[in-house]
């Protein structure tokens, strides 16, 4: 081992720079990806633990009191897989609500906190005041508190024309209705001011909630499933109630941190790619700067193993020692991505050291810089030692000689930069690489900042279906055609249609009908291949559907509506990111078949100014407020709902883009000092007939230039072409297949040439290293 | 005779792990034109960092170097390069060819750096490879793929391609056999007959016998020196003339 430690020194001393860049880009790849694993492996472990901590409800259901029937509860409790059933009373309202500087638009479930109750268990996270000291109070969920409120802020609630008027007493985790990704909100009153507004509010609010427990938690769908079908056909209210099973909403509370922990992980294994590429690099380069060196060893009686070790061992002690560097920088960034997370999920998130995740970076990058570091010193086992001795093949050189300055017809630095460029392309093809992939991270970066900052509604229109500005439902036919008559005169819109969605069963599990006249009126096409649906006896189908029962286009699929069952020809696939793919669209006429006295009732209103969009509801609410079965104000909803994905997708992206122009200084570094040291004899040699430092660092940026322009140029070109692929990849798993996040060309050339004179100038800063060398140290040396 | 090159009490320290070491002590001399000098001496005198920094390739640590009066030993480090490439050529013991360029390649890639006339350089190489010997063929081969001797009388083409106003050699015949080294130095000596100013260092007689002034350095400092008059050829005298200064001079 003691040979090995001095061979250590030796190279340390030697290539100090380079060593120290490699430890840097290890130890950030260690980093992300350790953060990315502790998220993958932990936030859904911790999802799942609150949920046994508060005993909750494996599906749930609320609905309005004048649907609910004392038999539905006696009914459910002999559903297969179904162990206990719990019903609870609430108000159920829609409105807006604001506090602190912000607000929320998502539908009320107001629950009396002290009912006596096993499911959905209420537990105060932190603090909380004394009722008896506060006027009116509450306690919300912790996503609340996660965006900004704390205890003592006044909450204010707005349904109709009726103000309520809340402080915050405290905070919880609220599993059922937790997030603005549930689409309701859970408020919790105690027992007498629960009464007080129960007793006073117009009975039509009055609802339940179907707590369900399974035996098997895993059975959340199948039995939701069930009951659904019990359901389907016997509400008298024309609106869809707000449910939940475990996956569904286990999905809803942990969706973006997942896909973040994605990109994170995606982001982390291109930099382990590019950290084997750069060990791969340095160890040939290594090779050759040292092949005289190997062969004294060599002759001095060391065998190929201990030659091939002295080189590999730095790396691998250095990677041994910068991959838990990197780890345990993660848990220092942690409770940041920990807050941004509890701000997404409204769960509250400590993370402590997770021995899995922290295993696996250290094993998986570990191995790899192992099997790349031995498979690149290779050569060492086939070199001779009177090889070695004499430089490799260096005494035979056959070589082209690349641009003869006899007949070159350009200024001498540049004939002799050509040359380089042509001498060094070993060099030149990494660069071009490491260049072309991280001109793609750059594109990739800005692509995001573009839609998530400049263009948010791109993002949306991805992250969701359609989106009308406001959506309104009538309770008939008659009203809801009124409505729309006058919605289509009024100036300040711009078009208003019909889009209902219902409840259907394909393949046993409850899906999500689309029921739609114009299509051709909607601002997004969600059909990815074939087309929509034209006539009654056609169905484009949920991409997840789809590749389930393995269905395509041109074959049929049943779909079920209460006791009725109709086979649809599949036209075309959807995709439904809401509904994780399990969605379908129908014409009218076609959801006919299955429903006969369906009618549209809900009418999207897209408004000229979207900004209007809250006046426009109160306005509505004024004028038609006995008409509206339901509202939502979509515009405010999503803008609520966006406002927590941008802080968290810039710092994302921020930290990227330093990262891609840290990775960039880095390997430049390493690339143009592996240069350098290559060319030290002949900069030596040149500098003492006369080259100045200037001109010889000229040369060498001159020679890099081509190798930049084109990297950065390629990357940019597939950034272009593949960015959507990418989040494609990304967003995949919540049904999407098809997506247009690209950014446009003016910003692809903009970074692209950022990117180019960065990399540019890091080569001429580095260049001047050569002034280091000087033709008297050369010949020193040898 | 005139000074081409002039040094007045100059001193080269070289300071490792903390300790100084004075490798030249206020030495004194006088370069002229037209000459080959040799400089002689026993290993450690400081013969070579003498001619390095006479050549402006290395700084002394105190005292002055003029260059037909010019001080070159105020140059900064650019100045210098400039100085080297319009005054200076270069003959190493290693050779120090560029390996990846060709035989012409190496040449050009000093003679360019002075004289922006393509044509007029290229053409200048070629009289001048013509006068060593050096055929069309050889010039484009690699350095790696000729001999030694082959390569050392490349590398005077590439010392002397800028005409330089001198020439330094530093044991230019050190890495070669006996039958190129002959070679290499006929040519010096051809090169000196039309007028070339030469400084060069040796521990070779062989070579020494070539030059027409023997210095010999001793402890950083000139101890002697010997007039040896122009090589015309090897004859006895004039080898016993230089084996006698040597002899006196404790080599």
């Amino acid at each position: 081992m003691r040979k090995y430690t001095l061979f250590l020194g030796y190279y340390f001393r030697k290539n100090r720079g380079q060593y120290i860049s490699f430890c840097f880009i290890v130890a950030i790849a260690a980093a992300i990806f350790s953060m990315g694993l502790i998220t993958i492996l932990n936030f859904g472990k911790m999802y799942e633990k609150k949920f046994q901590q508060y005993n909750c409800a494996d599906v749930f259901y609320t609905m309005f009191d004048f649907d609910w029937s004392e038999d539905l509860a006696a009914q459910t409790e002999t559903l297969a897989g179904v162990s206990q059933v719990e019903t609870r009373k609430n108000i159920m309202l829609s409105g807006s609500a604001t506090y602190g500087d912000t607000g929320n638009t998502l539908t009320h479930i107001f629950f009396n906190m002290n009912e006596a109750h096993s499911m959905n268990i209420i537990k105060p996270i932190g603090d909380t005041l004394v009722f008896e000291n506060v006027e009116n109070p509450i306690y919300l969920s912790y996503w609340i508190k996660a965006n900004g409120c704390k205890i003592g802020d006044r909450y204010q609630f707005v349904s109709g024309d009726t103000t309520y008027n809340f402080t915050i007493a405290g905070f919880v985790e609220d599993i059922m209705y937790g997030n603005n990704n549930c689409g309701n909100m859970g408020i919790y009153l105690p027992r007498d001011d629960f009464k007080r507004m129960y007793d006073s509010i117009d009975e039509n609010t009055h609802a339940s909630t179907l707590c369900i427990k399974l035996t098997d938690r895993q059975d959340g769908k199948q039995v939701f499933t069930e009951l659904v079908k019990n359901l389907s056909g016997k509400l008298s209210y024309p609106y869809e109630y707000t449910y939940g099973y475990f996956e569904l909403n286990q999905r809803n509370r942990t969706i973006t941190a997942t896909i973040v922990a994605s990109v994170l992980v995606a982001f982390s294994l291109i930099l382990v790619v590019i950290t084997m590429l750069v060990i791969n690099f340095r160890i040939k380069s290594s090779i050759e700067e040292e092949l005289q060196n190997m062969g004294i060893l060599k002759a001095v009686g060391y065998i190929s193993k201990q030659v091939l070790l002295s080189v590999v061992f730095p790396y691998i002690l250095l990677a041994a020692i910068f991959i838990p560097i990197g780890i345990f920088g993660s848990y220092l960034g942690l409770p940041k991505v920990e807050g941004v997370f509890e701000q997404l999920a409204g769960l509250s998130w400590k993370q402590g050291f997770d021995v899995m995740s922290s295993a696996i970076v250290m094993s998986v990058i570990m191995v790899l810089v192992v099997v790349t570091t031995l498979l690149s010193a290779g050569k060492i086992r086939r070199l001779h030692a009177i090889e070695a001795l004499r430089n490799g093949i260096k005494h035979h050189n056959f070589k082209r000689n690349f641009f003869p300055l006899s007949k070159a017809k350009c200024q001498i630095h540049v004939a002799l930069a050509a040359k380089n460029f042509f001498d060094s392309i070993k060099q030149n093809i990494f660069l071009f690489i490491i260049l072309s992939v991280m001109t793609f991270a750059g594109i990739y970066s800005g692509s995001g900042m573009f839609n998530s900052v400049l263009r948010p509604e791109r993002f949306i229109e991805v992250m969701s279906e359609e989106n009308a500005t406001v959506t309104l439902k009538a309770f008939t036919k008659e009203q809801a055609e009124e409505m729309l008559g006058e919605l289509q005169e009024n100036p300040d819109v711009e078009k208003a249609l019909y889009y209902d969605t219902e409840n259907v069963m394909i393949n046993n599990l409850s899906t999500a009908a689309f029921v739609i006249k114009d299509y051709d009126k909607l601002d997004i096409n969600l059909c990815y291949e074939g087309r929509i649906p034209l006539h009654d006896n056609e169905i484009t189908l949920g991409s997840a559907l789809a590749e389930e029962m393995k269905l395509m286009p041109g074959d049929m699929v049943t779909v079920t509506y209460g006791e009725n069952k109709i086979e649809y020809l599949i036209v075309g696939l959807l995709q439904a990111p809401n509904y994780s793919g399990e969605a379908c669209e129908l014409t009218p006429e076609g959801f006919r078949r299955l429903k006969e006295q369906f009618e549209p009732l809900t009418i999207y209103v897209y408004l000229r100014d979207t900004s209007l969009s809250a006046a426009f509801v109160r306005d509505m609410i004024k004028a038609h407020g006995d008409k509206l079965a339901a509202y939502c104000d979509v515009e405010s909803m999503l803008k609520e709902g966006f406002g927590n994905f941008i802080p968290l997708t810039t710092m994302m992206i921020g930290t990227i883009s330093v990262i891609v122009l840290l990775l960039v200084t880095a390997i430049l570094y390493m690339i143009i000092k592996t240069m350098i040291g290559h060319r030290n004899q002949e900069l030596g040699i040149l500098k003492a007939v006369g080259y100045t430092t200037g001109q010889l660092s000229l040369q060498i940026s001159y020679s890099l230039l081509p190798t930049i322009l084109l990297g950065t140029v390629a990357g940019g070109i597939l950034g272009q072409i593949y960015v959507d692929r990418v989040w494609l990849a990304c967003f995949y798993s919540i049904g999407i297949r098809k997506l247009s996040l690209g950014i446009p060309i003016l910003w692809s050339v903009g970074i692209v040439t950022f990117l180019a004179v960065f990399s540019l100038l890091v080569s001429i800063l580095m260049a001047r290293r050569i002034k280091k060398i000087s033709a008297i140290d050369l010949i020193k040396e040898y | 005779m005139r000074t081409i090159l002039s040094t007045k009490k100059l001193c080269k320290t070289f300071s490792n792990g903390g300790v100084q070491q004075h490798v030249l002590k206020n030495l004194d001399l006088e370069i002229y034109e037209e000459d080959f000098t040799i400089i002689m001496g026993s290993s450690g005198a400081g013969k070579s960092t003498l001619m390095y920094c006479l050549s402006g390739m290395d700084k002394p640590t105190l005292g002055q170097i003029l260059y037909r009066n010019s001080e070159i030993s105020k140059y900064s480090e650019d100045e210098l390069a400039v100085f080297r490439r319009e005054n200076c050529g270069f003959v190493f013991q290693q050779i120090y060819l560029i390996d990846k360029m060709s035989v012409m390649d190496n040449v050009l890639a000093s003679g360019l750096l002075v004289n922006k006339k393509k044509n007029n350089v290229v053409q200048t190489a070629e009289e001048l490879f013509s006068k060593i010997n050096i055929t069309e063929e050889l010039q484009k081969k690699f350095p790696s793929q000729l001999s030694g001797g082959e390569q050392q009388r490349i590398a005077i083409v590439r010392a002397l391609i800028n005409k330089p106003g001198i020439l330094f050699a530093d044991e230019p015949t050190g890495a070669l056999n006996s039958s190129n080294s002959e070679a290499v130095l006929d040519v010096f000596s051809e090169f000196h007959r039309e007028g070339q100013s030469i400084v060069a260092v040796t521990h070779d007689l062989k070579t020494a016998i070539r030059g027409n002034r023997v210095i010999y350095l001793k402890d950083g400092q000139v101890c002697g020196e010997c007039i040896l008059g122009d090589y015309q050829k090897e004859d006895e005298s004039r080898r016993l003339n230089l084996m006698a200064f040597l002899t006196e001079m404790g080599w």
